[in-house]
């Protein structure tokens, strides 16, 4: 019998915090980690964060499609080991596979490999305000439009002034985008956090409710099945 | 009734303006100013230099309770009442003079949790935003503020120092995850639940001035008889 492995999912807004409860989940229940910033470099076009209107459809056009995540995670899941694409790590499969993936489950693609969704419903202001601690206040800045890092203090002043602004202005970080993915993910969520409170918190309440959401399902799987012997 | 001592005055109306930082009280003052045939306008910030008890330690004042009527600013109490009487003051930062109208308007985010401003309002209006809105548009404000230099020249702070700017708002942000915001978030929520309106942030200035021009009238207050 092949061992039932579990996609767990952590979504929400760039800053909510998922990748840190991601690493902290996985270490918590020894599981496996995955990002999708990790896979977003493989997209032929970057969002289109300001057409609002259209992101629905977006979500599920080619340019939102990752392939190579759900195929990666096909493969996790039937216990084999994948190269991550960025760094080109080996990652070997649990039996828990927690996925960072701020849509959920509405990528058609990958959505239906996904046993349990994890909202992470930070206050947005939050979010943002953590986004401009992690881009200015860290010890590298990233140049614009590329993966170099540069020490803080040797990037250039200006440009970062125009990283800044384009934090604000919806091009870097667009409240509008993350308020209309939010309401798509929390459709189809298992679980709404609000991301306050220390991560140690956050990370066992997401267990803990797995655990039952996981006991749920296999009971309801064996009264099923006692049912159809009846 | 009918009382000889009972002599009729037109006393004052003041109405405090309140909101998270950035919610849109100046530019809402400014218009109804406009709007009204200019009034007296007051704002805690100008009047800083005078506020007493404003916390150092952010974080402990929000965990004990955040008591709002700590803070005292007596000179702006002061001038308000001035005001009132029908005496003209100065504003202490821009040194202007603010003449007595039949309407003041006080731009104040602690609303009526002072007791020192309590008897002094008569309405209050809470203008509404979300938080991450006043956030961008603090943020932005401070990203294309300017400076005086010494020969009186006006300048943008992010073309003549850009590297202050970014540290001086990296602080700010700092300061925000650490206590600021949950203390925006607190005083917010019991100031909010004293006011007499609470308006959305979000809608254009002049839809704004209409919804506290049409909140006035409906108080039938007798200086802004005659008016139009």
């Amino acid at each position: 019998m092949i061992r039932k492995r579990y996609a767990i999912v952590i979504a929400g807004a760039s800053g909510c915090g998922k990748t840190a409860l991601v690493k902290k989940i996985a270490e918590n229940i020894r599981g496996t980690a995955l990002f999708y910033d990790n896979y977003s470099h493989l997209l032929k076009n970057k969002p289109l964060v300001d057409d609002s209107d259209n992101l629905e459809s977006q979500m599920n056009q080619k340019h939102y499609i990752l392939s190579r995540l759900a195929e990666d995670l096909k493969l996790l899941l039937a216990g084999e080991t994948i190269i991550e694409p960025l760094t080109g790590e080996e990652i070997r499969p649990r039996k828990y596979i927690i996925v960072e993936d701020p849509h959920g489950r509405e990528r058609h693609d990958i959505g239906h490999l996904y046993d349990y969704v994890v909202l992470e419903d930070t206050p947005l202001e939050i979010c943002l305000a953590r986004v401009l601690m992690r881009v200015f206040g860290g010890k590298y800045f990233m140049k614009e439009g590329t993966r170099e890092l540069i020490a803080q203090e040797k990037a250039d002043p200006k440009e970062k002034i125009t990283v800044f602004e384009k934090h604000l202005n919806g091009q870097y970080w667009s409240r509008e985008n993350y308020i209309i993915v939010n309401n798509y993910v929390r459709k189809n969520a298992d679980l709404i956090i609000d991301g306050l409170g220390s991560i140690e918190d956050i990370a066992e309440l997401v267990i803990r409710k797995f655990k039952k959401f996981k006991t749920s399902i296999t009971t309801k799987k064996m009264k099923g099945e006692s049912k159809s012997l009846l | 009734m009918g009382d000889p001592n009972n002599v009729v005055e037109m006393k004052s109306i003041v109405v405090v303006l309140t909101g998270n930082p950035a919610s849109g009280k100046s530019t809402l003052a400014e218009h109804l100013s406009e709007e009204l045939g200019g009034l007296a306008v007051l704002k805690f910030d100008d009047y800083f230099d005078s506020l007493q008890g404003w916390p150092n330690d952010m974080r402990t004042w929000v965990n004990e309770g955040a008591e709002i009527d700590e803070w005292k600013n007596f000179r702006l109490t002061r001038d308000i009442v001035s005001l009132i009487n029908g005496t003209s003051i100065l504003n202490p930062t821009t040194k202007k003079n603010i003449n007595p109208s039949p309407i003041i308007l006080v731009e104040d985010p602690s609303g009526r949790e002072r007791s020192e401003m309590v008897e002094l309002i008569d309405y209050l209006i809470f203008i509404e935003i979300p938080n991450e809105i006043s956030l961008i548009r603090s943020l932005t404000r401070w990203l294309n503020s300017e400076k005086v230099k010494k020969d009186g020249k006006r300048v943008k702070k992010r073309d003549e120092d850009p590297e202050e700017l970014l540290k001086n708002m990296m602080e700010f942000v700092g300061l925000y995850l650490e206590s600021y915001r949950d203390m925006y978030v607190i005083v917010c929520d019991k100031v909010k639940k004293k006011a007499d309106l609470i308006i959305d942030g979000l809608k254009e200035p002049k839809v704004l001035v209409q919804e506290v021009l049409q909140f006035l009238k409906e108080q039938n207050i007798e200086s802004l008889e005659g008016e139009k």
